[in-house]
């Protein structure tokens, strides 16, 4: 195992607490933790696509970071009024 | 090891670090604007750092200008996400998102 793999088996580490924010408290909050584990998704796939070197696998990392993005957006715009 | 390995390595090692407590500091805080504050260092030191390291290993390959362009879009989009959702919680809690009367100069935040 390289650099790389052990690099984002500790990130996989970090979607513990997001989970547990998304868990917890109110709605926006949740949303909070869902975006934050968007973020540490995308840097896991960085690194894994890193690891296996494979230049394509990168291209999984960039539709994650503009789709969470573009997810993360559409949630706000519905909790302002409608959950 | 040569010098070019040990950066990498330190590299990634600053970007998991900093994820991680970024992530812990979400958990840790008790209102949703102070847990905003710490979706930044996650999205912005940590994709720059992985992505230097990327590049170093790499040069600039397909891979390295990938890395490059992710770690571009992840410190693009993050602030916009941020005011997003700061909007948003200002607006369930309060009604409307901008400054109230009672919040300017010489009155009391929040």
């Amino acid at each position: 195992m390289d650099e790389w793999s052990v690099a984002a088996l500790a990130l996989l580490a970090g979607l513990v607490p997001c989970g547990v924010v998304c868990l917890r408290g109110g709605p926006v909050d949740r949303l909070i933790g869902l975006e934050l584990a968007g973020t540490v998704d995308t840097l896991i796939l960085l690194l894994l696509a890193q690891a296996y070197d494979r230049a394509i696998y990168f291209d999984l990392a960039l539709a994650l970071a503009l789709l969470s993005f573009a997810g993360g957006l559409v949630f706000a715009r519905f909790l302002e009024r409608w959950i | 090891m040569s010098p070019r390995e040990l950066a990498v390595g330190a590299l990634l090692v600053v970007g998991v670090v900093v994820t991680l407590l970024s992530c812990l500091g979400v958990l840790v805080m008790r209102d949703a604007y102070d847990r905003l504050h710490y979706t930044t260092p996650a999205a912005v030191v940590a994709p720059v750092a992985i992505a230097a390291a990327v590049v170093l290993e790499e040069r600039l390959s397909a891979a390295g200008i990938k890395a490059v362009l992710i770690a571009l879009v992840l410190v693009l989009t993050n602030p916009v996400l941020g005011h997003a959702t700061a909007r948003a919680a200002r607006i369930r809690e309060l009604g409307q998102w901008t400054i109230r009367d009672e919040e300017r100069e010489g009155g009391s935040p929040r």
